[in-house]
């Protein structure tokens, strides 16, 4: 079991004037489930692939438990790799699929025999184990795949994006395997993904990444509800964030945040920060989240400030819920509301806006003031 | 060698393996031992007394004694790993003069012994390269290489391989037998379309370099010939593997390499293109905008990419990129305002996807 530690990370590829990674700095604990979680190019398989040593490191410094390991050759930084596309050979059964790398490596038969049976019962595959991989399914040859690293006992696991091709059922089955397998082994777990629902789910803590830097790493609740810029903001959640440009303007001792056909009074236990922060009168990016729209009639009632009007342009049931795509003024908007209501598209609908779970951001620099972490007294339940 | 022992004042010596060195060359390699250079040729070393030859007359030195004489086996060489080494050294216009006039010629391989007769046919050469880094100790490759070959094995059964020349890549034969029935025996096809030959062949050896990097957390690049349907065509799909492994560079994915040689006709036909002519055609593209494509906003060839393998469909290409639609309309818009080139139109889509293979190709020769 180890901490892995990465200091000052840098990654340039030959020919490339621009680094891939930049300046990573991560202390992921013994025993943690970190997940790396940012859109296609965003240096997060490269970040992996420099843990596991497939990958020179440019710059810093790279520890595995106390050793730096820079310049350890990937098999002996004692790491397994899960990928994408799980290799397994079509001649060999089970047993012999997860018993093929340690024979490679010269483990002595009965060690080889006490690792295999015991993966397979963490995995619940002992009953598999002469099968064929012809003979399994997707999710029985996944678990496959994992047996073959976790029959390494190595001190940390990389997984980079395993649950890919899975399909949607499968998938959601195989993160809750690998969350208990991960308690069950009580092992280091360094976790790449583009889905930000797998990275919600599933990591102790988070690290959304996007052109080589890290821009938040924290547990998933706080990256949610204090995100702290308009990418972490978009990125994590579904569906996205809601974002509309306007200003912060000062009025009779109150603060408003205004755009077309906005007008909304922020709440007093914002004020302070609003002066402190300097972006009176500055425009700004009002961050709303689509279930902190409301239509319920008490929430609206108590309170009626809060209140804006839109219109109704798609409608998609989700089941329990509906998705409102609405146009507010110039802007389009998507409420996650209620299903028992019904939901004309065409119609106006009012919605009251949750002023405690805003966010604002700078609309130059597109990073969060802190609106949504700094105290307010407003509360309501529906 | 006699003419470049004469030329060059050469004194050597030949030993053959065993005969009196404790440890071997590998074939192609140079060693300084005791101020004495030896080079290794399969079958033996040969010893250059009181030379320091610089490294371009040892290199020129190498391919001349090993890598153009092909059917010369009686060095131990076996003719289709000499041919590959002699390939290798060609440049790629000459690679496709060769592999044009090749079929006519193609019964020459014939005299090469009764073991070229012996493979199965239809199947294709494999050439497998790890990609090692800098720093690996000296016997990564040969550790890479034994569990290459296990793991080639246990995917493929037994395969016929062959070192090549400079002891860093392994030439391989599989019968196109031996890939369906992995592909089968995995399931690995996820399309509804039905595969073809040439999708099973690349979906086995995709399959067999995640194996590779899985096990040995070694990266590897593997080529792979045209389909080899006759003993005649044995030295054109070598040098279709010669071509292949050459356009490599542009398809590296996560570390993986895989190019098979028909996947690669857009590389080829840019890289036949010269530098000046690459250079008109941006300029031709870049006239449009009044702006150089280093100036145009970041992720347009990304956006082109998804929008060619999406068939123009936004939806598909928003999902294959983890953006939302509206986002990428809004990069659409702000592509075509920037270059004067709308992705969702067929004709300039194809002009935006040919400069950013010009662009990279360009990249290739700088």
């Amino acid at each position: 079991m180890a901490r892995v530690l990465l200091e000052h990370i840098y990654k340039t590829y030959g020919g490339a004037s621009e680094p891939t990674v930049k300046d990573f700095n991560l202390d992921i604990q013994d025993k943690e489930f970190v997940v790396f979680v940012g859109p296609s190019g965003c240096g997060k398989t490269t970040t992996l692939r420099m843990i596991a040593g497939l990958e020179d490191i440019t710059d810093g410094n790279l520890y595995i438990g106390e050793r730096r390991v820079n310049d350890v050759a990937p098999k002996d930084r004692d790491i397994a790799m899960v990928f994408q596309n799980y290799a397994l050979y079509p001649h060999m059964s089970v047993y012999q699929n997860m018993a093929f790398g340690l024979k490679l490596r010269k483990v002595p038969k009965a060690e080889i025999d006490k690792r295999v049976q015991e993966a397979a019962k963490i995995l619940d595959i002992a009953h598999l184990l002469d099968r064929k991989p012809k003979a399994l399914s997707g999710g029985q040859r996944q678990r496959v795949a994992l047996g073959r690293a976790i029959v390494r006992e190595p001190q940390v696991f990389l997984m980079d994006e395993p649950l890919s091709n899975l399909d949607a059922k499968l998938r959601v089955q195989m993160r809750a395997e690998i969350r208990k397998l991960h308690q069950r082994l009580q092992t280091t777990m360094i976790y790449v993904t583009h889905d930000q629902t797998e990275a919600m789910t599933m990591g102790d803590r988070i690290c959304v990444m996007r052109d080589g830097i890290i821009q938040q790493a924290d547990t998933p609740q706080v990256v949610y509800s204090q995100p702290r810029n308009m990418f972490v903001a978009g990125f994590i959640g579904s569906p996205a964030m809601n974002f509309i440009r306007g200003e912060i303007v000062a009025d009779g001792g109150k603060f408003y945040f205004r755009a077309p056909s906005i007008s909304l009074e922020l709440p007093e236990g914002r004020h302070a920060l609003l002066k402190n922060s300097g972006i009176v009168g500055q425009p700004v990016v009002l961050g709303v989240r689509p279930e902190d729209l409301h239509n319920e009639e008490v929430f609206m009632e108590t309170y009626p400030d809060t209140v804006i009007n839109a219109q109704v342009e798609v409608v998609e049931h989700m089941g329990a819920e509906v998705y409102l795509h609405c146009s507010v003024g110039s802007n389009t908007i998507i409420a996650r509301v209620n299903a028992r209501y019904p939901y004309q598209v065409g119609s106006n609908v009012k919605l009251a806006v949750d002023l405690n779970k805003i966010h604002i951001f700078n609309a130059e620099t597109e990073e969060s003031i802190g609106f949504a972490t700094a105290g307010s007294k407003q509360e309501v339940t529906v | 060698m006699a003419r470049w022992a004469k030329a060059l004042g050469l004194r050597y010596i030949f030993d053959e393996a065993g005969a009196s060195s404790e440890e071997g060359v590998a074939c192609g390699s140079w060693r300084l031992e005791n101020g004495v250079w030896q080079l290794g040729v399969g079958d033996g070393v040969v010893r250059f007394a009181d030379w320091d030859g610089p490294a371009e007359v040892r290199e020129a030195l190498t391919w001349t004694l090993l890598a153009l004489q092909p059917g010369d086996s009686e060095r131990g060489r076996h003719p289709l790993a000499a041919w590959y080494d002699h390939c290798r050294q060609l440049s790629l216009h000459a690679l496709a003069e060769q592999f044009s006039g090749e079929a006519a010629e193609g019964a020459a391989m014939d005299k090469g012994g009764p073991e070229l007769g012996a493979f199965t046919y239809p199947g294709y050469f494999l050439v497998l390269s790890p990609l090692l880094r800098r720093d690996e100790a000296s016997d990564a490759w040969k550790t890479a290489r034994e569990l290459m070959l296990e793991v080639m094995r246990a995917t493929l059964c037994d395969v016929w391989n062959k070192d090549v020349a400079d002891g860093t890549q392994i030439l391989t034969y599989v019968p196109a037998q031996a890939f369906d029935t992995a592909f089968d025996d995995l399931s690995l096809w996820t399309s509804d379309h039905p595969p073809k030959h040439a999708d099973r062949t690349r979906t086995v050896v995709d399959h067999l370099a995640t194996a590779i990097r899985e096990e040995g957390l070694i990266d590897v690049a593997i080529s792979v010939s045209m389909p080899v349907l006759e003993q005649a065509q044995l030295r054109q799909a070598i040098l279709s593997l010669a071509m292949a492994s050459r356009l490599h560079g542009a398809q590296r994915v996560g570390g993986q390499r895989v190019a098979v040689f028909g996947d690669q006709p857009m590389a080829f036909l840019l890289s036949a293109v010269p530098e000046s002519a690459l250079r008109t055609i941006l300029a031709m593209v870049s006239a449009r905008s009044a702006s150089n494509p280093e100036e145009w906003p970041n992720g347009w060839m990304e956006l082109t990419r998804a929008m060619m393998r999406a068939n123009l469909n936004v939806s598909e290409a928003a999902r294959a990129m983890y953006v939302h639609r509206n986002t990428l309309l809004a990069r659409i818009e702000k592509v075509y305002e920037e270059t004067g080139f709308d992705v969702r139109v067929i004709d300039h889509l194809m002009v935006l996807h040919l400069a950013a293979l010009a662009m990279e190709q360009q990249g290739a020769y700088n």
